[in-house]
């Protein structure tokens, strides 16, 4: 390239002619081009860049959006199955039950020397002890004694009968409860699971006897009945508690147990209305 | 091109997708701080905090009901142990039921010891029943049918 005004040799990267020292248009021009040209590819640089950058700050968005959904999901999942009144409690009285092991077993060899067997099933429903593994020495125990209480509010139902009496809610079933009794304390289950069968044993023993006594009284069955219990099918000891039931029912309200429901008793009635 | 590349590079509006998200974030949390204030507000804790009286019906003693009575004077009271303030008079009813029960049991039995155990209760509780004391001639007569 020549400088316009000498003729001299100069390039794109002389501003002024090194020959005559005035300056070199063409190069100037270039120069201002490349300075632009270097300006907007920084520029477009910059802007891909921030592009790149906010592109993938979104996904991230997304991401963590996504991420707190299925932490929410999961967490009410969880409260739906888990979070009522009744488990936390449960829970906490498991918790408890493990904690204070030697002042409960304490209190439920008291229950079983005052042979007070509604009060240990009681005890034992409050603070959930047949569900922890803990106790597993009195596990056969607990069933037995939740066996007893079945039939003693049954038996309970029958002494307290009145003629009004229309719901037999307990007395109804006390063939079953009878029936489940006799099943668990002569089952071999807890002879080859407890880890003290004589003693579960004796109890059950301590809860036979203090029920033929209960049932002699308010069932009006013989001794002879009473000691046939042990021996006795299921479908035969049935028939015999329910005949007996009956027979008391009969001697009370004047109609036997199918028929007491059909009865209406207007005063009875009213009386249920107005608790309502 | 300069001033073109200036515009494009504002910040852009929120994307649909994320306004999406954002709404069922919101209803998540929203079913969340409800059911939260449902359980604190629910009635779960009654099972284990309940007292002798809660579920008593007021004529439950005047009707005879002395079966029901013990029975709930054995779940609600007996190993839970705390009456509701009202109900000492009708909680009593219930401890000379049972003891009557098992004393009449233990007597025809001919089991002396036990009775006599049995009859001390009964004394205890005769003393306590209060307004209700015309009912222990019915319970031990209910006994004896």
């Amino acid at each position: 390239m020549k400088c316009k005004y000498c003729g001299g040799d100069v390039t794109l990267n002389d501003h002024f002619c090194p020959n005559c020292g005035r300056p070199v248009d063409q190069a100037q021009r270039h120069q201002k081009e490349m300075r632009e040209y270097e300006t907007e590819f920084e520029e477009t640089k910059q802007q891909a860049m921030n592009e790149l950058a906010a592109n993938s700050g979104g996904g991230t968005a997304v991401g963590i959006r996504l991420f707190i959904i299925a932490a929410l999901v999961v967490l009410l999942i969880w409260m739906l199955i888990n979070l009522n009144g009744y488990t936390i409690n449960q829970k906490r009285e498991m918790r408890a039950a493990n904690k204070n092991y030697e002042a409960y077993v304490e209190q439920i060899d008291q229950y079983l020397a005052d042979r007070d067997y509604t009060q240990l099933t009681a005890f034992v429903n409050k603070h959930e002890l047949d569900l922890n593994d803990k106790y597993d020495d009195y596990r056969w125990i607990f069933y037995g004694a939740r066996d007893y209480k079945n039939i003693f509010e049954a038996l309970l139902e029958t002494a307290y009968i009145g003629k009004d009496t229309r719901n037999l809610y307990y007395a109804e079933r006390l063939s079953d409860y009878v029936n489940q009794f006799y099943e668990d304390i002569l089952s071999d289950s807890y002879t080859r699971l407890s880890e003290d069968p004589g003693k579960t044993e004796a109890v059950y023993n301590e809860m036979e006897q203090d029920l033929t006594v209960l049932l002699q009284k308010y069932l009006h069955l013989t001794k002879e009945e009473t000691d046939s219990l042990r021996g006795l099918s299921k479908s035969r000891r049935t028939v015999l508690i329910e005949q007996a039931l009956d027979e008391k029912i009969v001697s009370v309200t004047g109609v036997g147990l199918s028929e007491m429901n059909k009865i209406e008793l207007p005063e009875v009635e009213a009386a249920q209305e107005a608790d309502q | 091109m300069a001033r073109y590349i200036s515009k494009a590079s504002k910040r852009p509006k929120k994307s649909k997708v994320i306004i999406f998200l954002n709404i069922v974030i919101g209803m998540l949390a929203a079913f969340v701080i409800f059911f939260l204030i449902g359980f604190l507000s629910s009635e779960g804790d009654n099972y284990y905090s309940r007292k002798f009286g809660d579920s008593l019906t007021s004529s439950s003693i005047e009707r005879g009901q002395y079966a029901q009575l013990i029975n709930e004077y054995n779940s609600d009271y007996g190993a839970i142990g705390s009456v509701n303030s009202g109900y000492e008079d009708a909680a009593a009813v219930a401890e000379y039921a049972v003891s009557a029960f098992r004393y009449k049991a233990y007597l025809q039995s001919g089991d002396s010891e036990r009775a006599a155990v049995q009859k001390q209760r009964m004394e205890k509780a005769a003393a306590e029943v209060g307004i209700y004391e015309p009912e222990l001639s019915k319970i031990d007569s209910a006994l004896d049918q």
